[in-house]
C-alpha cells in the first residue's frame, strides 16, 4: 500500500476583502473607455484603430522601459498606462494615422510622440493615486500647442462606409461646409469613403470670440446655428468631425453611465460639471449680433427680446456637444488622483470645472477649453481636501 | 448536527426555509468558567465539588455577573483565558463529572423572585450568571447599572445579524421568540422604558418572521423592520436608525437613554426570568471552506477546540474569527464561549496580502457607515499624527471593517484605526 500525501488546500484570497483590486478597478475604467472608442472606430474607421494602436504601443513600450528607472518606475502600472493611452487616443483625431502628408506636413510622428510623452509624464507624476496633474491632458495640450493646425479634425466617414472606409478618401473639391442633414440620414455621392467637414468647434469659437466677420450685414446667434452649425444629431448620435472619442455624445454618456453603475465614479462630477458649464454658457456674455461695426454682447440667460430660450438652449447644446466637456467630466475629472476625496469638495470641484470650462470655451478654445479648465481646477484639489473635512455621524 | 447548506447562492440559501434548530453539544470533560472582573470570595478553591447552577463566587464586583457552574463537577485552577470577543478573562476550570445526573432544571440561588425593582432585578440577573459583552449587545450588567442612575426610555432587542450566512439572532428570535420577547419586555419593565422595540430584518421569510411576530405582539413589543445592510446591527447605527440619537462608539447605549441587547441576550434574560441560569450559549459557526453553517447550544465555558473537534474542523492552517467577519477579530482555537461573541467564522489559510499604494479612489469614504475618512486615519497612523486622525473622524469609527473590505489597494485601514486608538 502506498501512502498518498493529502495535498493541503492552497491559500485562498482573504474572505475579508471584496475581491475588487486595483487591476479590476483599472480594467473597469478601460472597459468604460471602449464605449466612445468603439463609436470612434465606427465613425472614423481603421485609421482610428491605427492611431489608437500606435499611441498605446508607443506609450506601453516607453513605460516598460521607464518602469526600470528609479523608484518612480516601480510606482507606475502597465494597466494604468494602458488606460491613459486609450484616453489620449480618444482626445486626438484619427486622421493622424497617415503616411501621406496632410496640409503639407507629415503627421504620423505625432502619435508615437504623444505615447512617449504620456509615458514620460506618467513616470514623472507618479502612480495612480499620486498624479495630481492629469498626464493625458498635459500630453494633448502639449501636442495642441506644438501642432495646432494638424490636430484639427476635418473628416468623417460616410454612413455606408463606417469602420471599413478610409477617412482620408474624401472629395478634395467638395466644400467643407457643415452638412444640412443629419449624418445618419444623408445620401452620399459615390466614389469617396469620407466627407470633408470643418469641426463645429472652430465656427463656434470664431463667433463667440467675435473674430468672425459677417458675410451679409450682420450675423446673429440664430444665423450661426442655422447656417454654420451641423445638425445637432451629428454631435449627439455621431457624425461630426471630432477627436476619436468625441464623435458621439451618446457613446460618451453610455460609458459614463457604465462607470456610475459600477460605482467607480461620483455622479456629482459629471452632473454638476455639465450643469454649471451650461449655466456659465448662459450667463457669460456672447455676441448676439456681429456687424461690420463690431459685436453686440449680451448674456443669453437674461436675453433680449429677439433672443428666445430655444435659441439660447440650442446654442448651449452646441457648445456642450461640440467640445470635449462630456469626455472631461466623465473620464478625466473623475480620475482618482485628480478629484477631491470628500463629496462636498467634489461638488465645488465640479462646479468650478464647469464654469471655467464655459469661460475657456467661449473665449479661448472650444476643443481644448475643458482640458485647460481641468488643468486649472485640479490645482484646487489639495485645498478642497483641506477645507472639506469629514462630518462623522457621531 | 443541523447545518444550513449554502452551496447555491441566492435568497433560498441565505434564508433557509425553516430557522435552524439548536441541538445541544455534549458536555466536554473540562469547562472554563469566566469569573468576571474579580475573583474574590472564593468558592473556587481547587478540588471543590460544585453542582449545576451553583454560584461560584460569593462577592463578585458589582459590575460583573456571578459565575455559575454549567454542570456538576470539581473545580480546578484559576487561569487566564481569552473569550470569543478576544478579551482576556480569569476563568476557573471545571472538571465535569459525567457520571453525576445533570438535572434539566437548574436550582440557581434565587431568593427574591417576587421583587421587581431594577436593583433587585440586576442582582437576580447577575446571580443567574446572565451577562453579555459583544459588539451587537454591549455590556448588559453595565447598561443595567447605568440605568439605575439614568432614565431609559427605549429598550431595543435586535434580531438582526451582520452576516447573512450566519443568522444567529434571527434564528434565536424565530426558534425562541417567546423567551426573547419575554426577556426584552422584562428589561423594558424593570428599566421603566416606554418604548420597547424588536428590530428585525425586513427581508425575513415568513417561517422566520411569523414566530417572532406572534411573540412580540404578545409581549407588546413594537416590531421595527430594518434593511439589514452591514453593519446595521452595530449599536451606534441601530440607535441612529431607531431614535436619531448619536452614540459614540465604545460608550454604553444607556448614555443616550436606550438599552440595547441582541436576541441571544434577551433569550438569556427570558430564561433567567424562568429561573434558568445562563449555563449554555446559543452559538453559530460558519465553515467557509465547506460553506456550511452550524447552530448549536453549547455549555458555557466550552473551548472552541472542543466544538471544532466535534465538526472535524481541526487544522493548524485554519483561521478562526469571532463576531462579524469583517471586524477581523482573530481567535485562538482555545478561546472560550461565554458572554462574548457567539458567531465564529472558520476559514482556510489565506494569502499574504501585500498592500498597494492608496489610489485615492475614496471607496472607503463612500462605504463608511459613520462617514469618516479611513484613508486619512491610515495617513495619520503612518505619520503618527493624532490631530490628523481626529480630523479624519476616528472617534466615530465602529471598526466594522467595511473600509478594508472595499479598498482596492488592500490597505490595512482597520488596523490603522486600531493602532491609532492605542496611542
Amino acid at each position: 500500500m502506498t501512502d498518498v500525501a493529502i495535498p493541503r488546500p492552497r491559500p485562498i484570497p482573504s474572505p475579508l476583502h471584496s475581491g475588487i483590486r486595483i487591476g479590476t478597478f483599472l480594467a473597469l475604467h478601460i472597459l468604460a473607455t471602449l464605449f466612445p472608442l468603439v463609436a470612434g472606430l465606427l465613425i472614423f474607421g481603421w485609421r482610428a484603430a491605427g492611431a489608437t494602436a500606435v499611441i498605446i504601443a508607443s506609450a506601453m513600450t516607453a513605460m516598460a522601459i521607464l518602469r526600470m528607472v528609479g523608484w518612480r518606475g516601480r510606482q507606475v502600472r502597465m494597466w494604468h498606462c494602458l488606460w491613459l493611452a486609450i484616453i489620449v487616443s480618444l482626445m486626438l483625431p484619427a486622421q493622424l494615422f497617415s503616411l501621406v502628408p496632410i496640409g503639407g506636413a507629415i503627421v504620423w510622428p505625432i502619435l508615437p510622440a504623444a505615447g512617449v510623452t504620456l509615458a514620460l509624464l506618467s513616470w514623472l507624476l507618479g502612480g495612480l493615486g499620486t498624479q495630481r496633474v492629469p498626464p493625458s491632458v498635459v500630453t494633448v495640450l502639449l501636442m495642441f500647442v506644438l501642432f495646432h493646425e494638424l490636430l484639427t479634425p476635418r473628416f468623417v466617414l460616410r454612413v455606408d462606409r463606417i469602420f471599413a472606409g478610409d477617412l482620408l478618401n474624401a472629395d478634395p473639391a467638395a466644400p467643407a461646409s457643415p452638412p444640412r442633414y443629419p449624418w445618419i440620414n444623408r445620401s452620399m455621392a459615390s466614389g469617396f469613403d469620407a466627407i470633408r467637414t470643418d469641426p463645429p468647434a472652430d465656427d463656434l469659437l470664431a463667433y463667440t470670440s467675435a473674430q468672425q466677420r459677417p458675410e451679409r450685414a450682420s450675423l446673429s446667434v440664430q444665423g450661426l446655428i442655422r447656417d454654420q452649425m451641423p445638425a445637432l444629431e451629428n454631435l449627439i448620435i455621431g457624425g461630426q468631425s471630432a477627436s476619436i472619442g468625441n464623435s458621439s455624445a451618446l457613446a460618451i454618456i453610455a460609458g459614463g453611465l457604465f462607470l456610475l453603475y459600477q460605482g467607480l465614479i461620483d455622479f456629482r462630477i459629471p452632473l454638476l460639471g455639465t450643469l454649471s458649464a451650461m449655466a456659465g454658457l448662459l450667463v457669460l456674455p456672447v455676441p448676439v449680433y456681429i456687424t461690420e461695426a463690431g459685436a453686440q454682447w449680451h448674456w443669453l440667460a437674461f436675453r433680449a427680446h429677439y433672443l428666445g430660450w430655444p435659441t439660447a438652449m440650442t446654442f448651449v447644446n452646441y457648445e456642450i456637444f461640440a467640445s470635449p466637456l462630456l469626455l472631461t467630466v466623465f473620464y478625466l475629472a473623475t480620475a482618482p488622483g485628480l478629484r477631491p476625496i470628500m463629496r462636498r469638495g467634489r461638488a465645488v470641484f465640479a462646479i468650478a470645472l464647469g464654469l471655467l470650462s464655459a469661460v475657456f470655451q467661449l473665449y479661448a478654445s472650444v476643443s481644448m477649453g475643458p482640458y485647460i479648465a481641468l488643468l486649472i481646477v485640479v490645482l484646487l484639489t489639495p485645498t478642497l481636501d483641506r477645507i472639506f473635512k469629514p462630518r462623522p455621524l457621531v | 448536527m443541523p447545518e444550513s447548506d449554502e452551496r447555491s447562492n441566492g435568497a433560498a440559501a441565505l434564508w433557509p426555509d425553516q430557522p435552524p434548530e439548536f441541538p445541544k453539544l455534549p458536555l466536554p470533560d473540562r469547562l472554563l468558567i469566566p469569573l468576571g472582573s474579580e475573583t474574590g470570595g472564593a468558592k473556587t478553591s481547587p478540588g471543590t465539588t460544585v453542582h449545576r447552577g451553583q454560584v461560584l463566587l460569593k462577592y463578585p464586583s458589582e459590575s460583573s455577573h456571578f459565575p455559575v457552574a454549567p454542570a456538576d463537577g470539581t473545580l480546578g485552577e484559576v487561569r487566564l483565558i481569552r473569550l470569543t470577543s478576544g478579551h482576556p478573562a480569569s476563568a476557573v476550570e471545571l472538571i465535569v463529572d459525567h457520571l453525576a445526573p445533570q438535572h434539566e432544571t437548574a436550582g440557581f440561588e434565587d431568593s427574591e423572585t417576587r421583587e421587581s425593582g431594577l436593583v433587585r432585578w440586576i442582582e437576580r440577573l447577575r446571580r443567574a450568571g446572565v451577562w453579555a459583552s459583544r459588539q451587537a449587545s454591549p455590556d448588559l450588567i453595565g447598561q443595567l447599572n447605568h440605568a439605575v442612575s439614568r432614565p431609559i426610555d427605549t429598550v431595543v432587542c435586535t434580531a438582526l445579524d451582520s452576516d447573512v450566512s450566519l443568522r444567529l439572532n434571527g434564528a434565536i428570535a424565530a426558534r425562541f421568540g417567546d423567551r426573547v420577547a419575554e426577556g426584552a419586555a422584562l428589561l423594558a419593565r424593570i428599566t421603566g422604558a416606554r418604548r420597547r422595540v424588536l428590530a428585525v430584518e425586513a427581508e425575513a421569510k415568513s417561517p422566520w418572521a411569523a414566530p417572532w411576530t406572534v411573540a412580540a405582539r404578545a409581549a407588546s413589543l413594537e416590531i421595527v423592520e430594518l434593511s439589514n445592510d452591514y453593519p446595521q446591527s452595530d449599536p451606534t447605527l441601530m440607535l441612529y436608525s431607531l431614535t436619531g440619537r448619536r452614540l459614540r462608539p465604545g460608550r454604553l447605549p444607556t448614555t443616550q437613554g436606550v438599552l440595547i441587547v441582541d436576541a441571544a441576550t434577551a433569550w438569556a434574560v427570558g430564561q433567567a426570568a424562568h429561573a434558568t441560569p445562563m449555563i449554555t450559549c446559543l452559538v453559530a459557526i460558519h465553515d467557509h471552506l465547506r460553506r456550511r453553517s452550524y447552530f448549536l447550544e453549547v455549555p458555557l465555558g466550552t473551548s472552541l477546540d472542543y466544538v471544532f473537534q466535534h465538526f472535524s474542523l481541526q487544522d493548524e492552517a485554519l483561521i478562526f474569527r469571532g463576531g462579524d467577519l469583517l471586524r477581523d477579530q482573530r481567535l485562538r482555537s482555545d478561546a472560550v464561549i461565554a458572554g462574548g461573541e457567539l458567531t465564529i467564522h472558520v476559514t482556510g489559510a489565506e494569502r499574504v496580502v501585500i498592500p498597494e499604494p492608496c489610489i485615492r479612489c475614496a471607496w472607503c469614504v463612500e462605504a463608511c457607515p459613520t462617514l469618516l475618512n479611513p484613508a486619512g486615519v491610515l495617513d495619520a497612523s503612518q505619520r503618527r499624527d493624532a490631530h490628523l486622525a481626529q480630523r479624519s473622524g476616528i472617534a466615530a469609527c465602529i471598526e466594522c471593517g467595511i473600509c478594508s473590505h472595499v479598498c482596492p489597494s488592500q490597505l490595512p485601514l482597520l488596523e490603522a484605526v486600531r493602532e491609532v486608538r492605542q496611542w
